[in-house]
């Protein structure tokens, strides 16, 4: 059977250039292997026909496999075989004839079974040589460096398994999860560290089977991964103690999870369902008429793939069989990466130090422009130059501001398993859906949101969302929708956390809430102030105690975290459809909108969010009461005066408000008059703590450098406001 | 044999994993390398390969967005690049990669974990054989 001639013509100068390839071979040149290999890959997709020569072909590989792996002992011997083969396939193109007859293919055969070729092949031990003793790396850094990146990579895998276990056949998803092991395993074997190689050893083994879909997709395979990961985030864990204290590494006990990995692995995958039994569950064909066409199938002379002959008999049409085809493959993977830019790792300390300067220095150049020599030279040059500072300055600080700013996602992907485990634990079927994950907030932010955001989605898995019975029962389908979205909105970051569940009972939480007399009986309250009842100290709607929501901690604790940072927390709900909260906060801790007002001698900053209006009131509207000190009217509305200048030991004690400006601040609900001397104007304000010793101080939320270089400190709200009520004279 | 090297050449790590580039860093420091830049994906190195005159390229194969076998089948495609020296680190278990890395042109591999003498070993076969080719 000899090849065509114009093809016989290309096979003998691809042979010729691998003969004199061939004679230059030598064991460790890797790359002329390769090119030979690659050579001789291309030759056997041209003769795949003739398949008398498929066990040469696969001979030549396999030697040659052994010599790019060191896999062969006698390597003179493996070289040569390749050279006879080469020889021999020359001979057949020339010929025609297979086997050639005479002295060369018998003394390929002869080398053949010396390397142990031909049908069952000799499985060589990989040599030890290359792996041999692991260099201990005695460099604390190293491992230092290597704990939080391990660490981050673990939290990647959590969100992928989740994923995967969703869409059990998404390639990439696997490859990611696969990913962080085998890299943790390298490292680990660089660092001397056996336990945690061993432990990644064996999930990526397990997954690399999964990859190659002779382990499937189960909520066994994913729960065993899950709790892998807990277990090398322990022994990272152990490693960080066993190098701050410089002890020596607790010695885990990997063989249980072991034995479970090698159980997994066991049960081996179910094969991908057929394309013509998936038609017929969805009805698109009738069993019979199936197997008349598989019947066809078998018979025809070529292999005409079945949904092209079911199409071609006109039993189903296209779009049906294309559908069936995309479901048989999967679905497709979560959407392509976006091209991860650039980045370059830096201590957060030099970050923070950057932003504390450049809020100096924006101060400093403020102070300049405000120079009273400066503003007389009345030098147009100089007063254009002195704006383009101040606009480059004020660029300058929003880039380093936005330095520490990262996406919210990170702290999202968290609550994936959170979610997955809550739901299990609680027989719920939920999905959740992560929305503006991309949305960034200040690093120091993402750590403080973290536990109100744990509560609420505790909360809403647990209270909000219904069991999958009651969810049928009223129409719903089975699994409930939990929906975490961020967004920018103003200066402030947005954090949605929705649910399509049960929505609060708002007779349960009023006949509860005055129950603990939270509320006067009797008394009509809208429905958002009904709602809001539910962040009162004290107040708990659950009827019974779960393992996850009796914590003993309420949502009122959530509020005051929020309240904390400087955020709000809203509710809004509708019965049988589900419940929102609303976290609105602000996108950084460090710096504030401030109002800068004038007492005495001094000047105070007031948070702009807390102020309602500034007005100067008309000599009536203000009262004296006995017993609750000076009050203003306002709109027919009374609140408590609180004077500055007698808290703080400035200025007048007993300026008369009406000379005086009254600024309305609110904050949970209260609102209150401070009386001031003046307003001076709104700025952006870098926050400055006071320091140990003024840590103490109520009324006092930190201090400022103003633009002439003076201190100005900045009031905290809930302090005055404790203080008003300690003491009402003021 | 070392001056088969020229020692004061750029060589590129590639590595996701910024543990494993310090690491064959300090390798290759031991070795006697100076000029080591590192890359953190096969896009990466493409770059920098574009931008600067690297002398050798150490590279990982299991990568995110561009993998080591893209890389050097990029390296290789482009007549600038064609004859850069390429290694490919790899893990054991893993000799499929091996071998398709080989049929693409990489000029020598080593499986993790390794010593300075073998990266130095396949550094100095590498750089032979170019000397006689």
């Amino acid at each position: 059977m000899a090849a065509r001639a114009q093809d016989s013509q290309k096979l003998a100068t691809i042979l010729e250039e691998m003969a004199l390839r061939v004679v230059m071979l030598e064991e460790e040149d890797i790359q002329g292997l390769g090119s030979f290999l690659s050579q001789l890959e291309d030759l056997q997709t041209q003769v795949t026909q003739v398949q008398e020569l498929a066990p040469l072909f696969q001979d030549m590989n396999e030697v040659g496999k052994r010599l790019v792996l060191h896999e062969v002992e006698a390597a003179a011997k493996a070289l040569e075989l390749l050279g006879q083969g080469v020889a021999l396939l020359q001979t057949w193109v020339r010929d025609g004839e297979w086997p050639p007859p005479g002295e060369t293919w018998e003394a390929y055969r002869q080398l053949a079974q010396e390397l142990g070729l031909g049908g069952e092949v000799k499985q060589v031990e990989a040599p030890p040589a290359e792996t041999a003793e692991a260099p201990v790396w005695d460099d604390p850094e190293l491992v230092a460096n290597f704990l939080p990146e391990a660490q981050e990579h673990l939290e990647g895998i959590e969100t992928h398994l989740v994923y995967l276990e969703q869409h059990p056949n998404d390639l990439e998803t696997i490859n990611a999860i696969f990913r962080p092991f085998h890299t943790i395993k390298g490292v680990a074997g660089f660092l001397n560290l056996p336990q945690i190689q061993e432990l990644s050893h064996e999930v990526e083994w397990l997954l690399d089977r999964v990859r190659d879909g002779q382990v499937m997709v189960s909520v066994k395979l994913v729960n065993l991964v899950l709790e892998a990961v807990d277990l090398l985030k322990a022994m990272l864990d152990d490693l960080q103690g066993a190098l701050t204290a410089g002890r020596a590494l607790t010695t885990f006990d990997l063989a249980p999870i072991k034995a479970r990995i090698a159980q997994v692995n066991a049960t081996s995958a179910a094969p991908a369902p057929r394309l013509g039994e998936i038609l017929v569950e969805q009805g698109e064909l009738s069993p019979e008429d199936l197997r008349d066409t598989l019947t066809q199938q078998k018979t025809a002379p070529d292999a005409t793939p079945i949904g092209e002959m079911l199409v071609q008999d006109g039993k189903v049409a296209p779009r049906k069989v294309a559908e069936a085809l995309v479901k048989q493959l999967g679905p497709a993977g979560p959407a392509s990466e976006a091209a991860v830019p650039e980045t370059v790792k830096v201590d957060l300390s030099k970050v923070d130090n950057l932003v504390d300067l450049m809020g100096e220095l924006v101060i400093v150049q403020s102070q300049v422009r405000q120079n009273q020599k400066i503003a007389d030279l009345a030098d147009q040059k100089l007063e254009r130059d002195l704006g383009q500072m101040a606009r480059i300055t004020s660029d300058l600080q929003k880039i380093s501001m936005s330095l520490r700013m990262v996406p919210i996602g990170t702290t999202f992907r968290k609550m994936v398993r959170l979610v997955r485990d809550l739901s299990h634990k609680v027989g719920k079927e939920v999905d959740l859906i992560l929305e503006g994950e991309d949305t960034e907030i200040d690093r120091s932010m993402v750590e403080a949101i973290y536990d109100p955001l744990v509560h609420l989605v505790r909360n809403s898995v647990d209270h909000g969302l219904e069991s999958p019975e009651e969810r049928g029962k009223k129409g719903k389908p089975a699994s409930g929708r939990l929906v975490l979205r961020a967004f920018h909105q103003g200066g402030d970051i947005i954090i949605e956390i929705e649910d399509d569940g049960r929505g609060l009972n708002r007779e349960a939480i009023l006949a509860k809430a005055t129950e603990r007399g939270l509320i006067p009986p009797g008394q009509t309250l809208s429905p958002e102030k009904i709602d809001h009842l539910i962040f009162e100290p004290g107040f708990s709607t659950a009827p019974t105690v779960t393992e996850i929501s009796g914590r003993g901690v309420g949502l009122d604790v959530v509020k005051q975290t929020i309240a904390r940072l400087r955020g709000k927390i809203d509710i809004s709900s509708k019965a049988g459809e589900g419940t929102r909260f609303l976290l609105r906060l602000p996108l950084t801790l460090a710096i504030i909108d401030g109002m800068v007002v004038q007492v005495g001698s001094e000047r105070y900053i007031l948070p702009t969010v807390g102020v309602r209006e500034t007005l100067r009131p008309a000599p009536e509207d203000y009262f004296t009461v006995q017993h609750q000190g000076e009050l203003i009217r306002v709109r027919e509305q009374l609140m408590p005066l609180l004077r500055l200048h007698r808290l703080f030991g400035v200025g007048n004690p007993d300026v008369p408000p009406s000379e005086a400006l009254v600024m309305v601040v609110e904050h949970e609900g209260e609102k209150r008059a401070l009386l001031v001397d003046d307003i001076l104007g709104k700025q952006e304000i870098v926050i400055k703590s006071l320091g140990y010793f003024f840590k103490d101080q109520q009324g006092l939320a930190g201090g400022t450098i103003l633009g002439d270089g003076r201190v100005g400190l900045i009031l905290d709200l809930a302090g005055l406001f404790r203080l008003v009520c300690a003491t009402s004279d003021f | 044999m070392d001056k088969i090297i020229d020692y004061r050449m750029k060589v590129l790590v590639v590595d996701d994993f910024a543990t494993m580039r310090k690491i064959v860093r300090n390798i290759l420091k031991q070795i006697g390398f100076e000029n080591i830049i590192e890359a953190e994906d096969g896009s990466a190195a493409l770059r920098m390969i574009k931008s600067e005159p690297v002398g050798l390229v150490v590279t990982d194969w299991n990568m995110p967005n561009m993998s080591g076998l893209s890389l050097l089948t990029e390296i290789r495609a482009n007549p600038d690049t064609a004859k850069l020296p390429v290694l490919m680190v790899t893990a054991e278990g893993l000799k499929e990669n091996v071998m398709e890395a080989v049929k693409a042109g990489v000029n020598n591999y080593v499986v993790k974990p390794f010593t300075a003498e073998v990266l130095q070993e396949k550094i100095e076969t590498i750089f032979k054989k170019q000397a006689s080719a």
